[in-house]
This record gives C-alpha cells, structure tokens and sequence, in this order.
C-alpha cells in the first residue's frame, strides 16, 4: 500500500510505494524523510551519491530463488579507511527485504533473520579470522569495521541519519555464504544470505550494462608535477603511484589528490605496467608492482608483487620471490577451514609453511585499496604444491569516533550505545595461488628471459615424480601376473624313481647310472631333484639329460649334504638331505636322464630318489620382477625426499621444526 | 621419469615376465653341449661318452 506525503523541507511530493519502508530520500533537497505514523519528519540532508561503476538501477527487478523483488533504494556507505561501496535494498514480493551490498564487482544478497539468536556476540569478542560464536553456523570474522552513511536515494527500509556511523563485521561461509553482524542498533542485527552473480539475481541487463558501461582507461595528470598518467582501472583505483614525481596520489574515479612524496628505489618491473598476458585464459592487465618483504631472524627477504587486473574478472597477483612466480586470487575467508596449524580448502589439506609480518616497502603504478609504503599486514603461508594459501589480516586503529550520530537531527528512536570497537578494526584476505612456470609468464606477457630461481619455492611442484601410485599399480598387476602363471602352468611329475647304487670302487671313483626314456614338452621348465639318505654326510651327481635323437646334452650337477650337531651355542644343523636344479625347457622330446653320482661313504650302498618334473616355475623370476619395477621408485622416493628436505628447510614448520616441537611438548 | 614412462616400463617387465614362464625358461641355466656326432652314431655311444665332469668333492 502506497504512502503520499510531502517534504516536511522543500515540499516535494514523496511516495512510499512499499508498506514496510521507513525512509524517502527527497530526489530534490537530499533529505532523508522517515515516516512515523502519522506524519513524515526529516532526518537530515544528505550528500548527492558519487558516480561509481555499478550496473545496478533504482526500478531494476530480478528475481532469486523464484521471488521477486524490485530495487527501491540505495545507500552509499564511507568505509573507516576510505573508500566507498553500494548498499541496495530490493523489496520482495513476499514483503521481505533484501539487502544488495556490491564492492568490486561482488555482489551480496543478505536478509535479515527473523529468529535471531537470542544473544549476538559483542563486537569485541570477534576474532578475526575466527568462527564467529553464537551464531549457530560456521562463519568466519572476515572484516570488523567501521561504515558511515554518506549518500543514498529511493526507497529505504530502515532509519537512519546522514553522516551515522556505526561498527559491523562481515562474516564469510563455505559455499559463498554470507553474514553481516550490525552493530548500529542495540541488540545488534544479524543479516544473512550469499554471494551471488547478477546472473542469479535475474539481472542479465545490469550485467551487460555494467560492461557497456566500463571505463576502459582514464588519461590524467598528477596534482604534484603535472605529468600525464593513465589509470587503466580508474572505476577501481584507489591509489596511485606518479612514475616522474614519485607522488602516492589519491584517486576517487579518476579524480586524483597528492597525498605525499615516496622515497623509493627506481622500479624494477616484473612485467611493464600497462602489459597485457593471458594467463588462466584471462587477459590481465598490469596496473602495479608493490615490493614486500618480511623480516626473519634479523634478515629481511623481499619479493615483488605485480597487480594484474581484467574487467569482469578482478584482480589477481603475480608474485615473484626467490626467481619463483605464482599467480594468486583472493577467496572468500569462509571457503578456508583451519584444521590445527594446518589448513584446507575443498577438502584439500594445505600445511602451514610460514608466519611472519609483511611490510610494504614500496609502491608502483595504482592499486585498488588505500595501499602505504610502511603497511603491516601478519601473513600465515600455507602449502599444496603447486597451490598455496595465504592469509593476511590487516588491524588498523578506528578512526576518531565520538559513538554519536552526526546528524544534525538525532533520530526520534532509541539509539544505544554503539558497539565497543574493542582493541581495533581489521580484515581478513585469504589468497589462492598456483605456482606459474617461467615460460608460462614470459610468453603470456612476451617476456624476456626471467632469471631463474636457485632455490626451491614454498609451493614449487617437486620436479621428481613420486611413484608409489603407479608401483602400486604394477605391484598389483605383477600379483596378477603370478597368479596367472600359477594357474596356467601348472607342475606335471614326468619321472620318479628310486634308484640303488652299489659300493663304489674307490674314494675318487663314480657311479654311473641310467632312467628310461622321458618325454619332455618343449615349453616348460625341467626341474630335477635328488633325495639322499645323507646324514652328516654327502652325495653328488652330476647329470646330464641327452636327447638321443639329436644329441643335445643338457647337463647339471646335484650335491646333497646335510650335517647336524650341537655345540656350546647348542643344536645346529646345516644343508638338506634333498637338492634339486631347474632347468630352462628343452626341445620337445625323449631324453635319458644319466647321472654320475659318488659319496663321502663310498664303502657302502646307497639309494637315491630322483624326480624330473615340469612346470615348476622358479620364485627367482618374481623376485626378480618384483625388484625391477620397485627400483626406480624408491630411487623416485629418494630423489622426491630430497627436493622435500630442502623446500621444508625454509619453512618455520619443516618436519625437523615439527621433531623439536614435539620433543619440547 | 614419468609416471606414464614408468607404467610403460612395468608392463613391459610384466608381460616378458610371463612370457619367460610361458615357454619354460629360467635364468642360471647350466651348460648344454651337443653330443659329438660319432658318439650320437654308435647305438648306444651316449652312454659311455664321458663329459667334462670333474668330480664333486663335497664335505665340510
């Protein structure tokens, strides 16, 4: 049902074309009229809204998970560091409000819950980067903040007054989950929801207006010398770097505002600002090179990193360290689960490499963000080869804030106390990377030849392959092999005989003796055994199977001895009163099997058992197999631990850190 | 070495490991001569050619 009243400042006809919205801003005067329930009343004037890149338009409908909704009004908030960002407020068909929050071409669709928990947590009991408590869901502290309504128009479900400020903390999920807890009011609000496309807003027109509508590059000159810069994201930028004067300027949309004059050493570019390479199937272009480093047991080590951005697509990092590129993106913090020190995303274990505090030490080009040469942030590192993951939280103090309104219209409603900011305000920024080979970087960017590294990187893929896997598959397939021939070739007795050998002669005289006929199969082993009543004793043959048809002499000999006793360290026993040879498979045929056989106790008879079987298949040769396909992977397994030892020799958390640490526990 | 490699190698191993068991053959295979042709003539000459066994002395 549709509210009419006038401008209780400039008269102007408004309408409330909502039930449920509270505020008008006046399209003529700037106020920001709330209704009451009788009359309408100003809460102040505001400021007229700056242009900024949004696709997004009061009267622009869409629709999400099957509802409706209509932009009615729209907030511009200050952030504590400057910077500013949209708020949109869409009426659903179902009498819901939505609140549309939008920065850096992200969009986020939150609702505020109606069965709130009945205690929220306090603003200063939020940890950043920590589960937010009491929340009933496992959201992490993503920002604590600081906002300040600078601008707005339309249709507005809530009161406030120009210039309010008030503390908020946004809150990141898995799955693009969304919170943010609103400490403007008291008891605080707490609104939830998810990131989302404008596609699934049912705003495909805003997104192809947003592209229609992008500044491509902006030419302007510095406030400081007057040189001639070009911001190649000027919808975005928010600090930049005079390349004649070495001025940090400020930029709001182009509009630039000397802030001072950097000292720092002449640039030395990974890639040329301005260059454009594909990398990841996205045309980035270079818009900055910031240097950092890290300072750690009293030596600092620094690295370079280039900000390459791509309307649609963002921003990204190529980072070059120790000679080593990686190219990361920021993630939502709530897609990372810490687990102990380690880390993990999407089920993948990340470990934890290095903590230390990173300082800006130089800047070039523009920037996003309100970037400082002397800014900390505290880094934690952690490691999937080729992937890594870093996790900056950046603490400033809240800027000068009485915790009353500015406006010069206190609202008529409650207001309590504002939220205590507790030991400051901070973000958390979670980035992805994956280690980008030389030649990747150099043909995306038509590169000269980059130096390469003399160290192994953090997240550098080991160059050693591991085999385990792959032995694993051909130990399986070797089983299958064994079994196989086991069951294909199975063992056949061709000749047994007992065979009595009288007295020999002599000491150093031999016994010959004959077996009948036996019938070979040409493709199967030969194996011959002897048997021997030898006790402390021996007996030797040498044999001999001879085809009599084509004389082929296939010869072997078979010494038998066993001996036993006892002695001080006790019973011992040594050899086997059998033996036996195997013998590669003869051509098919009739052999005789002669066997020369004499003994130690030559004096007397004795009887042999002698047996020529087929198809015994010698365990030598799995072993032998087994040994050819495990060598070269614990020679993988060799090769692979030492590139480990060394990338681990750099980190904080090496497994010779982890050995000390437990022993310390 | 390539993972790929590596595999191509093993069911290389693999499949000479089977064939050596599919036609019977061994390593450490001792000699194998051919009976001299006048012995191979003379029935039964085989029995009384004497090779070149030495005589094994075995013992401790």
């Amino acid at each position: 049902m549709s509210f009419q009243a006038n401008c209780p400042t400039c008269g102007t006809a408004l309408t409330f074309t909502v039930g449920t919205s509270l505020v008008v801003v006046c399209p003529s005067c700037r106020s920001v009229v709330a209704r009451t329930d009788r009359t309408v009343e100003s809460l102040g004037q505001i400021a007229d809204l700056t242009a900024t890149a949004t696709p997004l338009a009061l009267g622009l409908t869409g629709a999400v998970d099957g509802r409706a909704f209509r932009l009615t009004g729209r907030t511009q908030l200050g952030h504590a560091l400057g910077g500013r960002w949209d708020e949109w407020y869409a009426a659903f068909d179902d009498g819901r409000w939505g609140w549309l929050a939008e920065a850096q071409g992200r969009f986020v669709l939150t609702f505020e819950m109606d069965s709130r928990p009945k205690s929220l947590p306090p603003f200063d009991e939020l940890t950043l980067g920590a589960v937010a408590p009491q929340l009933g869901a496992p959201l992490i502290v993503a920002e604590k903040g600081q906002a300040t309504y600078l601008a707005a128009e339309g249709e507005i479900p809530f009161r406030f007054a120009p210039g309010e400020t008030y503390a908020y903390a946004d809150l990141s999920g898995a799955e693009r989950r969304f919170g943010t807890l609103d400490y403007g009011d008291e008891p605080p609000r707490f609104y939830a929801g998810h990131e989302r496309t404008l596609t699934e807003l049912g705003l495909d027109r805003a997104a192809s207006h947003a592209a229609e509508r992008r500044v491509e590059t902006m030419q302007v000159a510095c406030p400081n010398c007057g040189g001639g810069l070009e911001l190649r994201a000027p919808d975005e930028t928010e600090r930049v770097v005079c390349p004649f004067c070495g001025s940090l300027l400020d930029a709001d949309h182009g509009a630039l505002r000397y802030l001072t004059t950097l000292r720092q050493p002449k640039a030395k570019l990974l890639v040329p600002l301005g260059a454009s390479g594909t990398l990841d199937g996205v045309l980035w272009t270079a818009l900055g090179q910031m240097r950092r480093s890290v300072e750690i047991d009293g030596t600092r080590y620094g690295w370079d990193e280039t900000l390459l951005h791509a309307p649609g697509a963002g921003f990204s990092w190529l980072v070059y360290s120790d000679g080593h590129i990686t190219l990361a993106r920021t993630i939502p913090p709530g897609e990372v689960s810490l687990r102990g020190r380690d880390a993990g995303r999407n089920g993948q274990p990340f470990k934890r490499f290095q903590d230390a505090t990173a300082r800006v030490d130089a800047v070039y080009g523009e920037f996003y963000w309100r970037v400082e040469v002397g800014q900390t942030v505290e880094t934690t590192d952690f490691v999937a080869p080729p992937l890594g993951l870093s996790q900056e939280i950046y603490r400033y103090a809240a800027p000068a804030f009485s915790g009353e309104m500015k406006s010069a219209n206190p609202l008529p409603r409650k207001r309590k106390a504002k939220a205590s900011l507790g030991d400051g305000l901070g973000e958390v920024q979670w980035s992805l990377s994956r280690y980008v080979p030389h030649d990747e970087v150099e043909r995306a960017f038509g590169l000269p030849h980059l130096p390469r590294p003399a160290v192994v990187a953090p997240t550098q893929p080991n160059p050693v392959r591991n085999l385990i896997r792959p032995w694993l598959v051909a130990l399986a397939l070797a089983l299958v092999a064994l079994i196989a021939v086991r069951l294909l070739v199975r063992p056949e007795t061709v000749y047994t005989a007992n065979i009595p050998l009288a007295p020999l002669r002599a000491a150093d005289s031999t016994q010959v003796v004959f077996s009948p006929p036996i019938a070979l199969r040409g493709d199967r082993t030969v194996r011959v055994t002897l048997r021997a009543p030898v006790d402390n004793t021996w007996f030797a043959a040498e044999g001999d199977l001879v085809n009599e048809a084509t004389g082929l002499v296939q010869g072997f000999s078979l010494p038998v001895e066993y001996y036993h006793g006892s002695d001080s360290d006790g019973a011992w026993s040594e050899g086997s009163p059998s033996g036996g040879t195997t013998l590669s498979a003869l051509p098919t045929g009739t052999y005789t099997l002669r066997l020369e056989a004499t003994w130690e106790r030559w004096q007397a008879p004795i009887t042999v058992a002698v047996r020529v079987e087929q198809g015994i298949s010698p365990m030598i040769h799995w072993w032998l197999l087994l040994g050819l396909i495990t060598l070269p992977m614990l020679l993988s397994l060799i090769r692979y631990g030492a590139f480990e030892t060394r990338r681990w020799s750099e980190s904080m958390y090496g497994p010779a850190t982890s050995a000390s640490d437990d022993d310390d526990d | 070495m390539s993972r790929y490699f590596y595999l191509v190698c093993c069911l290389l191993l693999i499949g000479l490991y089977g064939w050596v068991e599919a036609t019977g053959r061994t390593v450490g295979t001792s000699r194998r001569q051919q009976l001299p042709a006048d012995a191979r003539q003379a029935p039964g000459g085989y029995r009384a050619f004497h090779f070149w066994h030495g005589g094994f002395r075995g013992g401790k």
